[in-house]
């Protein structure tokens, strides 16, 4: 069994939360490699929280964090950018970048102190541009995309970082059906094929249930809980959200 | 091969050069481009090798210097703060800086001190510094609560005011020796620098426009934001604290050799970006560190147009070249600027 087979993400008696305040506490988990597993909460439950606690920029208040049996906390920054990649929900204003120029940026952890992208990082930059459709788009500079389309271009940055675990915030928020569908579906192809753990939150549960593997459940005031998905794929969400 | 940016980089620099000569011609006494080349190497009259040596080239490099470290400033407070609105002189990190050398120069009377020469420059501008940074940390404390642009900007102005009015009363005590250098020094002026002045002057000012390019790499990523700089492996806090310097010291060292210099800051980067067509800042640090010498220059050329060796004051200029980009910012949503 190679390295890449054993990638693992365990949270054990994590508590997060921010600015002293505790939003949720007692997530035990233990995401794979090769699966995607959705993240699933009430509004205000904590899931961006726990999603930016995950990928570093949030400190936890409580718990462990550990990728590949190493405590978060013990990688540099540099390290664990490529580590862990994110997505967020927050939209920022960036006239005079291409879309080539924003994927780009996913391999700032890997180029010299002046950005010199390698003939290596422009495959890489043109591979997640392509992945996400987008090939048509990367001329264009960023304030004349749409919302969904600077969400796919957030994600090829993302690919670019080439991590072991990605986190992605309401990716399809923005998106139409099509563009769920062929997102959800390339999430699943990459966490196969690159052997990746994606941890995806939506509240689009209907499309979530329809191509992650596992769902993690937030509740308030309750231990949070993990299931193959074909456990909850055919229930009410009301219920397993209660 | 080289790129369509890297050719408009070398005619800045190609303009960089003409406007530095045009600068040495250009003045109360007229001497002829063949004069200034030979007074230069100090082959021509006694009184043109003083006129050029003395007094235009002090000028001259002044000139490059602080458009050099005016445009670094803007750069980087638009970055940190996300804001195209952002600059050293709307923020009221220039009027920090008078404040501390009104504090410095007028003060000096009130307490009999007679300090003179390099000493004397080094206390101006260690007062000036510390004016710029206490103004760059209460701004950041500020943007962390504010988050539309306009707020800021407000808040800059604001701030701005509140340090005049402390100025005003400095000024109302002062003696009056005092306080007409001071007031000469308000206007804005680069024609006062000698080359000792440039001891102190093109260290810093050359050694902080390297550090910038060593993070321009960096700054590109700091505009998806904290969070995303943070996961793409960014210490946020360290670049930070290393901008505010940077923009501090830059700010403090240019205020307090050639005063209160308004607009430059603002304008020069935003053109830099209507040039180039790009916010990377592997290009634009570059273009603003040729474009803002180019532009004060230019501004200085213009001060000395009237005739019967009347100078305009600079501001004069900085302000109606700068002002109108600001103005353009405001009323046009411009895809170029982020």
């Amino acid at each position: 069994m190679s390295l890449a087979d054993n990638i693992q993400l365990q949270l054990t008696n994590l508590v997060i939360g921010y600015g002293g305040r505790i939003v949720l506490d007692n997530i035990n988990v233990t995401l794979k490699g090769g699966t995607v597993t959705g993240l699933i909460a009430n509004n205000g439950t904590g899931k961006s929280t726990l999603l930016k606690t995950l990928g570093g920029n949030l400190d936890p208040v409580g718990g462990k964090i550990e990728l590949n049996g190493r405590d978060s906390s013990s990688f540099s920054h540099a390290e664990f950018a490529k580590k862990v990649a994110i997505v967020l929900t927050e939209k920022p204003q960036l006239g005079g970048f291409k879309v080539w120029d924003l994927v780009a940026l996913g391999r700032f952890p890997y180029t010299n102190m002046f950005g010199h992208l390698s003939a290596e990082d422009k495959r890489i930059i043109e591979q997640s541009i392509q992945a996400c459709g987008i090939s048509e788009l990367s001329e264009k500079n960023c304030l004349e995309l749409s919302d969904g389309e600077f969400q796919k271009a957030m994600i090829a940055r993302a690919l670019a970082q080439q991590t072991d675990v990605l986190l992605l915030d309401e990716p399809t928020a923005f998106l139409d059906y099509s563009s769920k569908r062929n997102l959800f579906t390339l999430l699943r192809s990459i966490a196969e094929k690159e052997n990746k753990i994606i941890l995806v939150s939506s509240h689009d549960i209907e499309a979530l249930l329809k191509y992650v593997h596992h769902v993690f459940i937030l509740k308030k005031l309750k231990a949070s809980t993990f299931h193959p998905v074909e456990e909850v794929k055919d229930k009410d969400p009301e219920h397993f959200l209660m | 091969m080289p790129n369509k940016k890297t050719y408009l980089l070398i005619f800045l620099l190609i303009c960089l050069c003409a406007f530095f000569f045009l600068d040495l011609i250009f003045g109360s006494v007229s001497i002829p481009f063949k004069n200034v080349w030979h007074a230069l190497t100090g082959h021509d009259s006694e009184t043109n090798n003083q006129i050029i040596q003395n007094i235009r080239l002090p000028k001259a490099i002044t000139a490059v210097l602080s458009g050099m470290a005016l445009s670094v400033c803007g750069i980087l407070m638009q970055t940190l703060f996300r804001n195209p609105l952002a600059g050293p002189y709307v923020l009221g990190v220039n009027s920090g800086a008078s404040l501390g050398v009104a504090f410095a120069m007028l003060s000096a009377s009130f307490y009999g001190l007679k300090i003179s020469g390099f000493f004397a420059d080094l206390r101006i501008v260690t007062a000036a510094v510390i004016g710029a940074l206490t103004v760059m940390f209460l701004v950041m404390t500020v943007a962390k609560k504010i988050k539309n642009n306009t707020g800021l900007l407000l808040a800059g102005i604001m701030l701005g005011q509140m340090i005049s009015s402390f100025q005003s009363l400095l000024e109302y005590f002062a003696d009056p020796e005092s306080l007409k250098s001071f007031v000469v020094w308000n206007m804005a002026s680069i024609s006062n620098t000698t080359f000792s002045d440039l001891i102190l002057l093109a260290p810093l000012v050359c050694a902080l426009c390297l550090l910038s390019l060593l993070i321009m790499k960096k700054l590109d990523v700091l505009l998806l934001g904290d969070d995303y700089a943070t996961s793409l492996g960014v210490n946020v806090k360290q670049l930070r604290l290393t901008i505010i310097i940077i923009t501090g010291i830059l700010s403090g060292v240019t205020t307090a050799f050639c005063g209160p210099v308004a607009f430059i800051g603002i304008a020069i980067p935003h053109l830099s970006r209507l040039l180039l067509k790009t916010s990377l800042h592997k290009y634009i640090i570059p273009a603003s560190l040729l474009m803002g010498p180019c532009i004060m220059l230019l501004c200085d050329i213009i001060c000395q147009l009237p005739p019967n060796g009347v100078l305009l004051p600079l501001n004069v200029i900085t302000s109606v070249i700068g002002a109108p980009v600001v103005l353009y910012l405001l009323l046009k949503n411009n895809k170029v600027i982020s």
